[in-house]
């Protein structure tokens, strides 16, 4: 049963096609661990192991009279807790939507129901993917499967601990800032975030809505190459979502031998940045280069000016955002407490009691810079730093194929250790923010330890470049 | 910031808080703006601003009612605290 455990998505497509294992034990062996194991790592907010083992019946049922099924098709997978499931709880780790009910499938979900995906799971985040640590979940922190003592990241730690504890063959995340490959980093897995527009985001819970892509996390890079076909594409519900068939860089790299890498300087002299980390990711450096890649120091200059212009950006969104959350329309209501009260008196009572203290500061911190007097100074010119960002990188893809830096600064840091100084927690996502802001596709490996924790390296693509991050992340496992 | 903005922007922001929070928000608020307050030494002068990464296209549709998934408007509506045939039920507003 453990080997059915530490199947990749692909290699549990290739049994499940050749009859050898079961959709069915494949839930069963999931469902069977995973009661144990979460007491331990508090990955899932919900489980549906029952729906699961009907859905699998379903496709081995299918499987029967045909074998032309996708390689998702009856392969569990856990999602994380801002994606809707028809019927299935949809809290977002936040009190304000403890109870609330998706009445319908966000498109992410409707693409993996047509490849007889089997979902097993919702995962545990910080509130509102608010968060790099898991620790902001209104629930539970969620440990890290390498060391429970330690964050698994965030704010997709609980998808990316659900992986790591094989708990899931892949799963499901949302990244604004980092939040999948951050996690996918602190656990030791693959994690994409994919270019801005190639993923439909309808029914997933709006943060910053110029900021958020939907993408997976995996054992591996080719799962993730799987996963991201099966979920990519236009969408009517979507008006940022770009057709498939655009969905293509010119000349994606075919190979690392002859790539030209790029490798920014600013990426390996931030305050912060811990030196086995630093050592492990030149390490990494280096081994591509004995295969042939052609190593290039370039520069990406407003790096240091990134975060400041995140944590202005995004609680801007996020402000207008989580507006919609007013004890009117759904979620947590203070409506029926009665009293005399007029309407904005629910508004006020139902946002204070639901929102957690994170979700609260970023949505003063966005209304603060958007307020008269303030948009100037804060909010344009956050936006403007953003064009100089974008434009760094326009630059720097003249002379590379790809990027290559750290995912984060240092490896899983201890629960509890940030949470008392919220910008010591911004931070940690100097090296993943850029990438947003821009609108790029990155993919965060594995590639070694440091101090017996996982050390993620990041690859950047031009925009469209998810080919060749696929490419050369394949490559790289290789090596 | 002070706790007079504090009590302004939580008004702003739908929210209530209470005096314990009103000081730490002004404590906290006012050290991330003083972070990214760094931006004022990046000269950025005659840059535009971006507001998307992606490449914006007009969406057009015909000005036509489409068909409604009735169960679904259902379920929508459903999930308010309060509602009155089909309509979703609000508190005086004033």
């Amino acid at each position: 049963m453990h080997d059915l455990l530490t199947l990749t998505l692909a290699d549990a497509h290739t049994k499940l096609a050749a009859k050898e294992i079961s959709a069915r034990e494949l839930v069963e062996a999931h469902s069977a661990h995973s009661k144990e194991k979460d007491k331990e790592i508090c990955a899932y907010v919900s489980r549906s192991f029952t729906e699961a083992l009907a859905q699998a019946d379903r496709v081995d049922e299918k499987r029967r009279f045909g074998n032309d099924l996708s390689p998702l098709a009856g392969v569990p997978v856990a999602i994380k807790d801002n994606i809707l499931i028809k019927g299935h709880t949809a809290t977002a780790s936040s009190k304000i939507l403890r109870d609330y009910i998706a009445p319908y499938d966000a498109t992410v979900i409707k693409k993996l129901k047509e490849r007889d995906a089997v979902f097993i799971g919702k995962t545990n985040m910080d509130e509102f993917a608010m968060g790099s640590s898991t620790e902001n979940s209104a629930f539970f922190p969620t440990k890290n499967p390498r060391d429970i003592s330690r964050v698994p990241g965030g704010s997709s730690g609980g998808s990316a601990a659900a992986v790591a504890s094989d708990q899931a063959i892949y799963a499901l995340g949302s990244d604004t800032g980092g939040s999948i490959r951050q996690p996918a980093s602190f656990c030791g897995i693959v994690g994409l975030k994919p270019t801005y527009g190639a993923v439909s985001r309808y029914g997933v819970m709006a943060m910053a809505s110029s900021l958020d892509q939907i993408g997976p996390l995996t054992k591996t890079v080719a799962d993730a190459e799987l996963v991201f076909r099966a979920i990519a594409g236009r969408d009517a519900h979507d008006a940022t979502s770009v057709s498939s068939s655009r969905v293509h860089a010119k000349s994606p790299l075919r190979s690392l031998v002859g790539a030209r890498i790029g490798v920014p300087k600013e990426y390996f002299a931030v305050k912060g940045m811990d030196g086995e980390v630093r050592l492990c990711v030149e390490q990494a450096i280096q081994k591509m280069e004995r295969a042939g890649a052609r190593i290039e120091e370039i520069s990406l200059p407003y790096t240091s000016h990134a975060i400041s212009a995140y944590y202005i950006i995004m609680p801007a969104e996020v402000s207008s955002n989580l507006a919609r959350y007013d004890g009117i329309k759904y979620g947590y209501s203070t409506y029926a407490a009665g009293g005399d009260g007029v309407l904005s008196e629910v508004y006020e009572r139902s946002r204070s009691e639901g929102f957690g203290k994170e979700v609260k500061r970023r949505i003063m911190l966005g209304t603060y810079v958007l307020s008269a007097g303030y948009y100037d100074a804060y909010y344009k010119k956050a936006q403007q730093v953003r064009t100089k960002i974008k434009e760094d990188f326009v630059k720097a893809f003249e002379k590379v194929d790809m990027i290559a830096t750290p995912t984060s600064p240092t490896t899983a840091f201890r629960i509890g250790e940030k949470t008392k100084d919220p910008l010591e927690m911004y931070l940690a996502d100097v090296f993943t923010v850029p990438v947003n802001l821009a609108g790029l596709p990155a993919l965060s490996l594995p590639c070694g330890d440091a101090g017996g924790l996982p050390v993620g390296l990041q690859f950047i693509a031009p925009w469209w470049g998810e080919d060749t991050l696929f490419t050369a992340g394949k490559a790289f496992e290789q090596l | 910031m002070d706790k007079k903005t504090i009590h302004h922007i939580a008004k702003l922001s739908n929210l209530r808080v209470s005096d314990e929070e009103l000081s730490s928000f002004a404590h906290e608020l006012s050290s991330i703006l003083a972070y990214v307050s760094e931006l004022n030494t990046v000269d950025i002068a005659g840059t535009e601003a971006t507001g998307h990464a992606g490449e914006q296209t007009n969406v057009f549709r015909g000005d036509e009612p489409s068909a409604q998934d009735l169960e679904l408007v259902a379920a929508l509506v459903n999930a308010a605290p309060d509602r009155d045939d089909g309509y979703v039920k609000v508190k005086a507003i004033l």
